[in-house]
């Protein structure tokens, strides 16, 4: 008799269950941690996407002024510049920016260059470079061939650092250089600028402080907005995430359906449970050793199916092709995304997935031992 | 009187015994599956991301680096309001 007595000898006569049928568990376990692993992929790289591209995004300029005349793109005079931006209110720190995109040695670069002093604790023991010097993204690392980098077929540096490969998500293909190779290499007459970076004391003004830009300087400039592209970011993480919960509510029907007719409905189960229950086991028993047997594999299964999606979406070589594959992008080798928020993502997972679960072996279960022993007895293979 | 096979009255009979060693073994390796994604949940702040938001910082970038330099995604100021794309073939090493 086990009506009362639950637990552990409940434990083990639910694992000597899972044990009688392995091939068919096995299956059952491999099922629930490929749908668990599918949809927790696409769910943490999304949220991990969302929050990582919102921090860097945070530290980007909320508007970027750039000059343009009749032949597109122009330099813009850093003293004019300042001078301008400094006259529209709430519009803080404008910064010179000089940077570019040329040829590199396997497909364009960033090239940047800071006019400012480069704090010691952010240079992290790199060193500002010096004139024909150039410290490169770990990307471009391995096409450098002895510490020799060519930029558009015309312009050969000393590459005498490598930014760290975990800050990838800024710097993979950057090269730093010094403010007068920039220069030259990009055709900026000195005293000019690529563009120039403002911050907002307010960044919701953005729309309304843009007309004041424009009207404050001497030249036509094209003003961009970069908390429309920090939204854009924001929509396509979110997009992510909702694409793979609604490919995951047929998945989870299928599995419940799977679960339905054939996990707790056959004819042997059924004349087993009509032989428990004239030994004495009562339907509760039965219902509750199916459910324990159930959560046997079903809780392995989420938990392993999980710990893979987390692998895949926060350790670093797996992150990045993870993310190379939803977002289109490159590959970042060492790409590392923000994990906040992770935890609570995993446990809605878990209900998800399991719920449903556990309710299908329950209501199948009932359904199929509250009749006669006899009539469970006399299903095949008994009759 | 007790199976000659049970050594001790604590000991569970052999058809258990597998049973018994299949929940240890799924309990272990599960306990540590969430130790281990617990340890690296709680490791804060990760020392790869500070530092790329610091770099972002410097150079006041743009964008990520996800995509490639010179495509409208990556540098989205580089989008002029009057030149159609298709016709800035050559022109990307412009400021």
């Amino acid at each position: 008799m086990i009506s009362g007595k639950s637990g552990y000898p409940m434990l083990l006569w639910a694992a000597r269950e899972v044990l009688r049928l392995p091939g068919r568990n096995l299956l059952l376990l491999a099922c629930l941690a490929s749908l668990t692993f599918l949809v927790a992929t696409a769910l943490l790289l999304s949220q991990a996407l969302d929050r990582t591209w919102s921090r860097l995004m945070d530290q980007a300029p909320d508007l970027v002024v750039r000059r343009i005349d009749a032949g597109g793109w122009a330099p813009i005079p850093v003293a004019t510049a300042l001078a301008s931006a400094s006259t529209v209110p709430g519009a803080l720190s404008p910064t010179p920016r000089l940077w570019g995109v040329v040829p590199g040695p396997r497909g364009p670069v960033t090239v940047a260059a800071s006019t400012a002093a480069i704090p010691e604790d952010a240079l992290r023991g790199l060193t500002p470079p010096l004139r024909g010097q150039a410290v490169v993204g770990a990307g471009m690392a391995g096409f450098i061939q002895d510490d020799r980098l060519i930029l558009d077929g015309r312009m050969q540096l000393t590459v005498i650092g490598t930014f760290p490969p975990e800050t990838g998500l800024a710097t993979h293909d950057l090269v730093w250089m010094a403010p007068a190779d920039a220069r030259s290499l990009l055709g900026i007459p000195s005293g000019h600028a690529s563009d120039l970076a403002v911050t907002l004391f307010h960044p919701e003004e953005a729309e309304a402080i843009r007309a004041d830009l424009a009207a404050a300087f001497p030249w036509p400039v094209n003003i961009t907005g970069l908390r429309a592209d920090s939204w854009r970011h924001h929509v396509r993480a979110v997009r992510m995430g909702g694409m793979a919960v609604v490919a995951c509510v047929p998945a989870v029907l299928a599995m419940v359906l799977i679960v339905l007719g054939t996990a707790a409905g056959t004819g042997s189960r059924q004349s087993q449970w009509g032989l428990l229950k004239a030994l004495g086991w009562t339907t509760g028993d039965i219902v509750r050793l199916q459910v324990i047997q159930a959560a046997v594999v079903g809780l392995p299964a989420i938990i392993f199916g999980l710990a893979l999606a987390y692998a895949a979406v926060f350790h670093p070589p797996a992150a990045g092709i993870a993310a190379m594959w939803i977002t289109g992008g490159r590959h970042l080798p060492e790409l590392v995304l923000d994990h906040s928020g992770a935890a609570a993502i995993m446990l809605e997972i878990t209900a998800l997935v399991i719920l449903p679960y556990l309710m299908a072996v329950y209501l199948s279960t009932i359904k199929g031992v509250a009749r006669d022993p006899l009539h469970l007895l006399q299903e095949s293979p008994w009759k | 009187m007790p199976s000659v096979y049970r050594k001790k009255s604590g000991d569970l009979p052999a058809p258990c015994r597998n049973a018994r060693n299949l929940l240890m073994g799924l309990a272990v390796v599960t306990s540590l599956l969430l130790l281990a994604m617990g340890a690296d949940l709680l490791r804060q702040p990760l020392p790869g991301q500070a530092a790329a938001e610091q770099w972002m910082h410097t150079f006041s970038l743009s964008g990520p680096a996800l995509w490639t330099a010179g495509s409208p995604t990556r540098h989205p100021e580089t989008i002029h309001p009057g030149i159609d794309l298709r016709l800035t073939v050559g022109m990307e090493s412009l400021p």
